[in-house]
């Protein structure tokens, strides 16, 4: 599951153009973002007449009954989670199942 | 107007600048996208930092037009990606969520319109991604 500061229309036409799969959520007004503390209190890049901030980027990985296992985060939002960490992380912490994407 | 001799070399630290600038952009681009960017970016500090004063060295030399516009891009462009690491510094509020915490409940609307629970995400785990969206 993704969530992002895009409008619901920009989530689809993103989808598209890059193929993914999975449930993008819309957080225009970073309700969700702040729930979870993660708007960045630095400087804030967004485009002109986008949302008012945006998210730090952060992957999660969250057992079925809501604990975090693991997370990813940078301090720069030029650095992103390597694919291959997240599935290290998969592994070591759900051995023993595999995770269907939602 | 400079002597020749160092208005060529003015013309050649203009060159320098744009390439050492936009070689290291590139690069920098490249490894953006493939996910690979580095911890340690001092080495692209570090080159753009230099093509940035090489280019000023060589707007001050009288490079020339074909060697002053090499100098500007050299300027522009390493102040232009100096600024984006500048501005780059994401900071959480000090009490975000962390290993070991609970997820909150909560609910956003999807790509769709139609209203997601949380509550649903119970019984198996999740990986959930914040991201700065489309741009």
């Amino acid at each position: 599951m993704a969530i992002c500061t895009d409008t619901p229309k920009a989530i689809r036409s993103g989808r598209r153009k890059h193929g993914l799969a999975g449930t993008f959520l819309s957080d225009r007004e970073l309700a969700v973002t702040d729930l979870f503390g993660l708007r960045n209190h630095g400087f804030h890049s967004g485009l002109p007449g986008g949302a008012k901030a945006l998210p730090v980027p952060t992957t999660l990985l969250v057992g079925g009954d809501g604990e975090v296992l693991w997370m990813d985060q940078s301090e720069s939002y030029q650095r992103r989670s390597d694919p291959g960490r997240i599935r290290a992380a998969l592994e070591a912490n759900l051995p023993e199942r595999s995770l269907t994407d939602r | 107007m400079g002597a020749p001799g160092f208005r060529v070399n003015a013309v050649w630290l203009g060159a320098i600048a744009a390439v050492l600038v936009v070689g290291a952009g590139v690069v920098w681009f490249r490894a953006a996208l493939g996910v690979r960017l580095p911890e340690d970016r001092r080495g692209f500090i570090a080159t753009w930092v230099v093509g940035g004063a090489l280019g000023i060295a060589a707007l001050a030399g009288d490079a020339g037009w074909a060697g002053n516009v090499l100098a500007v891009i050299g300027m522009l462009g390493a102040a232009f990606f100096l600024f984006t690491i500048g501005i780059s510094r994401q900071q959480a509020a000090p009490d975000s969520i962390a290993v070991g915490g609970s997820v909150p409940v909560f609910s956003a609307p999807d790509e769709n319109g139609t209203t997601f629970e949380s509550a649903s995400l119970a019984g198996s785990p999740s990986l959930l991604k914040f991201f700065r969206g489309h741009w």
